[in-house]
């Protein structure tokens, strides 16, 4: 049995669902939040570099690099306001995050 | 744990949450298991040349069909990388220009965010060196070469010398 386009798309599928499955079940941690969504843009990349492979056209591969970087950028200022929002309330529980409530 | 995580406050809503996550994930999956099952079907290829997976000749061939339309390089006959390298220097030259500067701005953006100085460090500022003067450094005094005569001083600052 050999791997098809199918199997690709599947393993893409239940990446995504496990991202948003993670990210509702995660209601504390803002690090896993990130995590989550991290997972849920491989999980795209996953489906781009399948089609691109099975299409026979590599700009579906050329895509995901784009999909990296911006992934990249977006990680590495998370992180920042991250390491801010410590340094100010000393805690990065989703729950408490609560002072733009209305 | 390395990362000095309390696990146990973590898993503390777990369950709580457990019904409507494991509710959403199901909803997806099945939306996608759907799409992939029933309503996925590819359009008709252009060429016979699309369906194969992807060789060298497969490249070529396409590359050489897309060149006389679009202006697509022609890629002769490379690997998956190869190709890859060449696509993402010519056609997406621009876009790769955008992406650095996307990935500088992170950069930039990231430590002014995080960077924070210590105030107990003493530290040299080289812009100060350089745009010193030399006249803020030596202070020159127009004065007598020689010292005035002793009748100038008024007579309360000779008893205090």
């Amino acid at each position: 049995m050999s791997i098809t386009l199918g199997h690709y798309l599947t393993l893409g599928a239940i990446l995504f669902a496990l991202s948003v499955t993670g990210i509702f079940l995660n209601r504390k941690n803002l690090i896993v939040l990130l995590m989550a969504i991290e997972l849920m843009l491989l999980a795209v990349n996953m489906n781009f570099v399948a089609f691109s492979h099975y299409l026979g056209d590599l700009d579906g591969q050329i895509f995901v690099f784009f999909i990296l970087t911006v992934a990249a950028a977006e990680s590495a200022i998370g992180l920042a306001i991250l390491v801010q929002l410590f340094r100010n309330k000393s805690s990065i529980n989703v729950d408490e995050l609560n002072t733009l409530k209305g | 744990m390395m990362l000095d995580i309390n696990m146990d406050s973590i898993r503390q809503g777990f369950w709580k949450h457990f019904p409507l996550a494991a509710t959403v994930g199901d909803v997806i999956a099945l939306e996608l298991a759907a799409v992939l099952m029933s309503g996925f079907r590819i359009s008709e290829p252009h060429n016979a040349a699309a369906l194969v997976p992807l060789t060298p000749e497969a490249v070529a061939s396409a590359a050489g069909a897309a060149s006389a339309a679009v202006g697509h390089v022609v890629v002769p006959e490379v690997s998956n990388t190869k190709a890859l390298g060449i696509l993402l220097y010519t056609e997406y030259l621009y876009p790769v220009q955008v992406a650095a500067i996307i990935l500088l701005v992170a950069l930039i953006a990231a430590i002014a965010l995080t960077l924070r100085a210590r105030k107990d460090s003493k530290y040299q500022n080289p812009s100060d060196q350089v745009r010193v003067k030399a006249r803020d450094r030596v202070e020159l005094i127009k004065m007598d070469a020689v010292k005035p005569p002793v009748a100038d001083i008024a007579p309360d600052q000779e008893k205090q010398a």
